[in-house]
């Protein structure tokens, strides 16, 4: 039995190492991080709209970063375009939820869309938010891991089963409730596809058709969400007179991978 | 009996208590009077052969029981006239005046003095001062004496001052008669900024034989370029009202006065002099950089609250500069080198303490806000001015104050600067712009599926459960085993022919033939043992009969261990054997062994 299960640890110990080689974030881009101090240069000199791009395409590489959307909303709310920078100041919300900065300036934002800022969220859903999908998943799959182990000790020593009770309780409470949190948040990332208007006087129809009467005149930076898709039209709530359709390139659909 | 004395006394104490509290309530309420005083005047001070003039005797806040004999020169008649009383009462101050009139009569043409008057009133020496009284012929041509009825002076504390110095500007109105409709005019005063004027209680002064009323403006110049600067004059329009002497009367021009003398309404318009400023520019020598052009003299005080914060929550660094200069100018000097800060321009506000607007407290509140954990305090601050009465520079100085920056809570970083006092405490957190862009990339993560859609991490999170099975499972077999222990033998018997077997073929092949055989021995022992449920040492080639023939084992196998027990014994006393013999034992013996194992045997009772 022993040999057998040193065997079994062994594996997993191999399995958890090369899982952690494989999520371990790329940071040594020399690049990328030049790229990104060119673009903050832009930026300090005045020119938002080319710094805005550089910053995109840095994110064009498949690499990014909080800082970089962080940056990149910076420079699209300089550059007078609310709704870009407010998505990507969501953007780097998802990837840094706790950053002060990213909090501050997404709420700076908002407020210069609509006087005091959107309504907020209720408390089931900001709780979830202060941690990111990725790090809710870990969190949880930590406790399960722990609480699997407790149980596998209580197993192979029988006489440790009463003592680890109260722990092996614990941690399957928390691994429940890092769960509900997680079903939360992957709810409120995934399960709704926000839009964020990046136009001004972007008109909302009845009908994804041009000809379709108007139903509202929208404000750039005003944050939707998205119903359906039709073509190049998209079916949107969240306006004060309902839903409405409204062209795919007058939003920013914030990507739901 | 001491009992009732004691009640008899306390209401004459009491009347008394009530008596004397009575008296001070009364004392307290009583004005507030000025100290007792004498003067003198003459009215007019030049007068023709056949005119008279009246002198004037006032005893304020002083009663006389007599009127005093007023000493006479040679060359007048000085009777007494009349006595009237006035009952003023300015801010408070009660003053009540007994003037005391006496008719002075020339006799002859001249200059002529009236000495003092003196007197003990109340037991205090009261004295006027001397007049002078210019008596003319009755031909002579009288000079004009408008001039002595009124007359304006400005007047500045000095002439020599430097650049922003606030200098302090006094119009004084001097009345001999009374006057109505005063129309002060603005002060000429090319490259002063003139302030506010405020006006000054009026007085009475004595200028020569003349009392005047002082009617006084008072307000504050700062020379605003270096060089000799012209201050004034200052001009007013006023009617007179002059008293008008019987031989002048006619109907016209006249108006009767309140009392019902008859008075003249004449207009004028009062200059006074001009002065000439030096205005010296301020020294470029030993100019402090922390100098903004404050002119006078100061002190400061500063406070740091909160001084435990996080990033991006604000400071207020509170100021108070008081003392005498041009407080409404008055500004800080730039936080720009205070880096590790966001600053917001000051909001101030100024409280006077003067009614000139030049002595006062003016504060300043500056928001700070710290931006990394790394500040450890909020840094010196100074304030520099020119002092004109010492001609230099000086410095005040704010220490460091201590600040302990937390890591950023979850809050706005950004406060904005209060627009004003009242809205400074709910407009802290209010940020009025973004947050400046991140100097660094920071960490790096692909672009791609959450972790949970990873299918790595999918399977990963089957091991813990596939682990738990097989604990669970595992323990099962265990107690299962535990509660067996012939199929624990079973297993052991099982593993040791198993193993057995492997080592009779390596004996075999080295022909050791004493080892073989007592291995051989060993094994069918075990294996009859386990069958039969007895201990492998109790097993002989007896057992094979006694045993193993009553529970129907065919007579073959039976057989075939008799050879194999026998073999083995006879291995003990004739050991010679060859290698093929003992590796031709081996099937026969695993034979055995399987046929035993497959028995169906019942244990032994």
């Amino acid at each position: 039995m022993p040999r057998r299960l040193r065997g079994l640890l062994f594996a997993l110990g191999l399995a958890l190492l090369s899982a952690s080689a494989q999520a371990a974030p790329d940071t040594s881009s020399s690049g990328l991080s030049k790229g990104f101090d060119e673009a903050s240069a832009l930026f300090h000199r005045g020119k938002f709209t080319e710094a805005a791009a550089a910053y995109e395409q840095l994110l064009a590489s498949g690499q990014r970063s909080a800082a970089l959307y962080f940056n990149l909303g910076n420079a699209w709310f300089k550059a007078g375009q609310l709704g870009r920078a407010i998505a990507s100041y969501r953007q780097a919300e998802q990837l840094a939820p706790r950053d002060p900065d990213v909090r501050a300036n997404l709420r700076f934002a908002r407020n210069t869309v609509v006087a005091g800022g959107p309504p907020p969220p209720p408390v089931w859903r900001r709780w979830p938010a202060r941690l990111t999908v990725d790090e809710w998943t870990g969190l949880a799959a930590g406790l399960f891991w722990v609480c699997a182990g407790l149980l596998v000790t209580g197993q192979l020593r029988p006489a440790l089963r009463l003592p680890l009770r109260r722990f092996v309780v614990f941690t399957a409470l928390a691994t429940c409730a890092c769960g509900l949190a997680l079903a939360l948040a992957w709810q409120e990332r995934f399960g709704t596809a926000p839009a964020i208007v990046v136009m001004r006087d972007t008109v909302l129809r009845h009908g994804p058709l041009d000809e379709s009467p108007s139903l509202q005149t929208l404000q750039d930076g005003q944050e939707l969400t998205v119903l359906d898709r039709k073509e190049n039209w998209l079916l949107v709530a969240g306006a004060s007179r309902g839903q409405g359709w409204l062209k795919r390139e007058q939003v920013a659909v914030l990507p739901a991978e | 009996m001491g009992r009732a004395l004691t009640m008899n006394a306390w209401p004459g104490r009491r009347r008394a208590a009530c008596g004397v509290a009575g008296l001070l309530g009364l004392l307290l309420a009583l004005p507030a009077t000025a100290a007792a005083s004498l003067t003198a005047a003459l009215d007019p001070d030049t007068i023709r052969m056949g005119e008279t003039a009246v002198l004037v005797l006032s005893f304020s806040n002083a009663e006389p029981r007599a009127a005093p004999v007023v000493p006479t020169p040679p060359g007048l008649r000085i009777q007494f006239e009349a006595q009237s009383r006035q009952f003023e009462s300015v801010n408070g101050v009660t003053t009540t005046t007994l003037n005391l009139s006496y008719r002075v009569r020339p006799v002859q043409a001249g200059v002529f003095t009236i000495p003092a008057v003196t007197m003990v009133v109340d037991g205090k020496p009261l004295a006027s001062q001397p007049l002078t009284l210019r008596v003319l012929r009755a031909d002579e041509r009288a000079p004009d004496s408008s001039p002595n009825l009124a007359f304006l002076k400005l007047t500045v504390p000095k002439r020599d001052v430097f650049l922003g110095e606030v200098l302090t500007v006094d119009q004084s109105l001097y009345l001999a008669v009374n006057a109505q409709e005063l129309q002060p005019q603005p002060l000429a005063g090319d490259g002063f900024t003139l302030g506010k004027v405020t006006q000054v209680p009026v007085a009475n002064a004595q200028v020569g034989n003349q009392r005047y009323t002082v009617v006084r403006l008072q307000g504050t110049a700062v020379a605003s370029k270096a060089g000799d600067l012209k201050l004034g004059p200052a001009q007013w329009n006023l009617t007179l009202k002059v008293p008008v002497s019987r031989r002048a009367r006619s109907m016209d021009f006249f108006e009767d006065s309140i009392f019902g003398n008859r008075v003249e309404l004449r207009p004028v318009e009062l200059t006074s002099e001009t002065h000439q400023i030096h205005v010296r520019p301020l020294p470029t020598e030993g100019r402090p950089a922390t100098f903004t052009g404050a002119v006078g003299d100061f002190r400061m005080t500063a406070t740091v609250s909160p001084t435990n914060v996080a990033v991006g929550e604000p400071v207020t660094l509170r100021v108070q500069v008081s003392g005498r200069g041009a407080l409404d100018n008055l500004t800080l000097p730039s936080l720009e080198e205070w880096r590790e800060f966001k600053t917001y321009p000051p909001t101030s506000k100024v409280e006077l303490t003067n009614t000139l607007g030049i002595e006062g407290v003016k504060t300043f509140d500056l928001v700070v806000v710290p931006q990394n954990t790394e500040i450890k305090e909020v840094p010196a601050f100074a304030f520099s001015f020119f002092d004109p009465d010492k001609r230099a520079y000086q410095t005040l100085k704010q220490p460091s104050v201590g600040l302990i920056v937390r890591p950023s809570a979850a809050v706005p970083l950004l406060a904005m600067a209060p627009t004003n006092a009242a809205s400074a405490a709910s407009s802290a957190t209010v940020p009025q712009d973004i947050v400046p862009v991140k100097p660094h990339l920071g960490m790096l993560t692909p672009a791609g599926a959450p972790l949970l859609r990873q299918p790595w991490f999918q399977g990963l999170q089957v091991a813990p459960v596939l682990g738990f099975l097989w604990a669970w499972g595992w323990r099962r077999r265990r107690d299962y085993l535990a509660q067996n222990p012939r199929l624990i033998r079973r297993q052991r018997v099982a593993r040791l022919v198993r193993e057995g077997l492997a080592e009779l073929h390596r004996l075999a092949a080295v022909r050791a033939a004493d080892e073989f055989f007592a291995a051989a021995f060993r094994l069918l022992q075990e294996q009859l043992g386990e069958r039969l449920d007895v201990p492998a040492a109790a097993i002989t080639e007896a057992v094979l009969e006694e045993r193993l023939a009553p529970r129907g084992v065919s007579a073959g196998t039976l057989a075939e261990l008799h050879e194999l027990f026998q073999a083995c014994n006879q291995a003990r006393y004739a050991p010679a054997t060859s290698a093929q013999e003992l590796m031709s034992l081996v099937p026969r013996l695993e034979a055995a062994l399987a046929a035993l194992a497959r028995l169906d045997l019942e244990p032994a009772a």
